[in-house]
């Protein structure tokens, strides 16, 4: 593999500036900590494999979440045939914290929120979690995932819609 | 009129522009059902916050040990030097500039107004007789004189033109014979 020396160097920085936030969304697209440093490594590789720089930060951004959120999306399909089988065991029982049953509630409550977060369709999935996860505006994760801006407001609003329903009477 | 829930959800994501943003802000102060559905979404986004992540660190220190793997594996192309890109911040490129058109007008000044070293010019003669002409470069009178003592005398044998002692000559071109009729010609 050939690389140039300059690509390598500006690839560490970027490295340092963007694998947080990278981790982080695919962390919430798909759901397991594993999974998430699975997809994280592959997209960096991907990035340093490909050896020619892009032109800014942002657009370095918009390139590692279309590669995670194609990622993902292979792990997606994995996933939902698992989930299915192993839905049960998956199950944890709740944790008793010394601070009390509010705790619990609260624990139980963030818990929920992220299973529900994964039980949405995965294209509402995405859309939502660039905008709450990475604080992306409607404009910027359209030019990450290559839709409109209307489209994405679209998207935003049924995933949370969704969400509101799996939630309501819960939060 | 109520506004669509997706304006709602667009407005709690600060996307929707002023005026509209403001419209729907007395809105929500008077319609009771809206200002609810808002308060749910903003409820659904704060939960969605506070849920807990695992840190990044130890994956982030575990992937950059793989990809140094791979970075040793890597061969370097040297970039040429021709190639290498080279900043100079502006100011100095002005800086340099300047002091060029400076030391260049320097030298071009220095060289017009240099002291212009004298030129001997010897004439021999068939006789043996010798014409010392001793001219100043740049001094027209002098030339003219010299011009017109070689013109007086009848065509020297030998004319000898003697340099102050330390200046430098280059040569231009090929020295050539030429005819008179043909050296009128190119003229």
């Amino acid at each position: 593999m050939y690389v140039s020396k300059d690509f390598t160097i500006s690839f560490d920085k970027i490295y340092e500036k963007l694998f947080p936030l990278i981790y982080r969304i695919a962390y919430r697209i798909v759901g397991d900590p594993g999974i998430a440093e699975d997809v994280s490594q592959e997209a960096f590789i991907k990035y340093y494999e490909r050896g020619i720089p892009l032109p800014d930060i942002d657009q370095t951004k918009y390139w590692l979440i279309r590669v995670v959120k194609n990622i993902s999306f292979n792990h997606e399909k994995k996933k939902t045939r698992e989930r299915k089988m192993f839905s049960k065991l998956r199950e944890e029982g709740p944790k008793f914290s010394e601070s009390g049953e509010k705790e619990v509630i609260k624990k139980e409550t963030k818990k929920m929120v992220k299973e529900a977060l994964l039980e949405l369709p995965y294209n509402l999935r995405v859309v939502l979690v660039l905008k709450e996860y990475g604080k992306m505006s409607y404009k910027e994760i359209g030019s990450a995932i290559g839709i409109s801006e209307g489209n994405v407001k679209v998207r935003v609003f049924r995933g949370r819609e969704k969400l509101a329903k799996l939630l309501e009477g819960r939060i | 009129m109520c506004p669509a829930y997706e304006i709602l959800s667009a407005y709690i994501d600060g996307e929707v522009p002023f005026p509209w943003n403001k419209q729907i802000e007395e809105h929500l102060s008077s319609c009771k059902s809206c200002s609810q559905k808002v308060e749910f979404y903003r409820k659904v986004q704060t939960s969605m916050l506070e849920d807990s992540e695992p840190d990044y660190s130890p994956p982030m220190q575990r992937i950059w040990n793989k990809i140094s793997e791979l970075k040793q594996s890597n061969q370097y192309i040297k970039t040429p030097i021709w190639n290498k890109k080279i900043s100079i911040p502006v100011p100095l490129v002005g800086f340099a500039a300047v002091l060029v058109i400076f030391i260049g007008s320097l030298l071009v000044f220095n060289v017009m107004t240099s002291d212009p070293s004298s030129v001997n010019i010897i004439t021999h003669k068939d006789d043996g007789s010798m014409t010392e002409v001793n001219i100043t470069a740049g001094d027209a009178e002098e030339i003219q004189a010299l011009l017109r003592a070689l013109e007086s005398n009848n065509t020297p044998n030998e004319v000898i033109i003697q340099l102050p002692e330390g200046s430098t000559g280059f040569q231009v071109g090929e020295p050539e014979l030429l005819r008179a009729v043909d050296f009128k010609r190119k003229r």
